[in-house]
């Protein structure tokens, strides 16, 4: 029988390598993905998301298992991710005041056109702007829009992992969206 | 034209049916009276949704790579650590009180006399026992006069070699 990741947490804490390499595993695409999310710089996004599990070995002891694993691992991550923008926020300025590393490549990250090559294009353009737009949010409303789109999380588990109350994640979530209405045009 | 005042923040927790029974009716009754935001709740689901349809790849990771080099970083981390635990306030103190009976120990043993007597009588004991063939020679030496016969006295064995070892 599988173990669950609470169980492999209380194992880390009483550092159980093999539960921690598991929960490594695990883990390891959605921390890189999400933190290139926040990030959109590959190799900061590597090393912030290995930062986390090494802050997950360090406090495993102190997941008290109140929350959900995925939860309390995402608020050392979204927490570490956040910090660094703020803390490099004055270096992306001067470096690239209007483009992240990988803004330009968007569209090509994109999924694959399907059918109609013309109207996939048009499509690709729109969710290029689309995604450049999310870029351009806050950090919160950022962080608040990808736990929801990217992991699904539902908004009082997004306020868990921002440290904040259900009523402001809201507040986040529809600023963003009402931002990006605005960049694509619907309002 | 609705009467209820706008639930904005309400419209996407109410797209993702996360609002309890009464909140989820009250939204519904709004959006079937206001043309505005029924518009602006059609516009966020699209959105979120080409957002969760587009979601952009990052580069990829070779995986043992990435697992390789944290394994490496937490190791590292962990010497860190080991460093770390002195200077936290329990082995701190400790520290600092075994230094403190070490210091008073030693500024004790310097101030008392005899310890230090003992070491020079010792130490005089090793240099006199370093001349054992000199002393063994005394009857010559008590006949000489030292200062005057200095190359006589350095080599007695010579004089004596049948007493040698």
């Amino acid at each position: 029988m599988e173990l669950s990741d609470e169980a492999l947490c209380e194992r880390v804490a009483s550092r159980d390598e093999a539960a921690f390499n598991l929960l490594v595993e695990r883990y390891q695409q959605r921390a890189y993905r999400l933190a290139w999310s926040i990030l959109r710089d590959a190799e900061e996004a590597r090393d912030l998301s290995q930062e986390a599990f090494i802050r997950l070995y360090q406090a495993a002891g102190s997941f008290g298992g109140r929350a959900r694993f995925s939860t309390w691992f995402y608020r050392i991550l979204v927490n570490l991710c956040l910090d660094h923008r703020r803390k490099h926020r004055w270096w992306r300025r001067v470096v690239a005041p209007e483009h992240s590393e990988d803004e330009g490549s968007v569209l090509e990250r994109l999924p694959a056109p399907a059918e109609d090559p013309l109207e996939e294009l048009g499509r690709g353009r729109v969710m290029s702007r689309l995604w450049a737009a999310v870029d351009g949010l806050s950090h919160q409303q950022r962080a608040a829009l990808l736990l929801q789109v990217r992991e699904g999380l539902p908004t009082a588990e997004i306020a868990l992992v921002l440290k904040c109350s259900e009523a402001t994640v809201r507040v986040h979530l529809h600023r963003a969206l009402t931002a990006l209405r605005k960049i694509l045009g619907g309002a | 034209m609705a009467t209820t005042p706008h639930p904005d923040t309400l419209l996407i927790a109410y797209l993702r049916g996360e609002l309890a029974e009464s909140d989820r009716r009250s939204v519904a009754d709004h959006l079937a009276a206001c043309s505005e935001c029924a518009r602006a709740a059609e516009d966020f689901q699209r959105i979120l949704s080409d957002l969760g349809s587009s979601l952009p790849e990052p580069p990829r990771v070779h995986w043992g790579a990435y697992r390789a080099e944290l394994r490496e970083k937490l190791e590292a981390r962990r010497r860190a650590w080991g460093w770390q635990w002195l200077r936290r306030p329990v082995p701190l103190a400790l520290s600092a009180a075994a230094a403190g009976v070490f210091l008073i120990l030693g500024v004790q043993s310097w101030i008392s006399g005899p310890h230090v007597n003992g070491d020079l009588a010792s130490l005089e004991e090793t240099v006199v026992a370093s001349r054992l063939d000199l002393l063994r020679q005394y009857a010559v030496i008590e006949r000489l006069d030292l200062w005057e016969d200095l190359d006589v006295v350095r080599r007695l064995d010579e004089l004596y070699p049948s007493r040698k070892g």
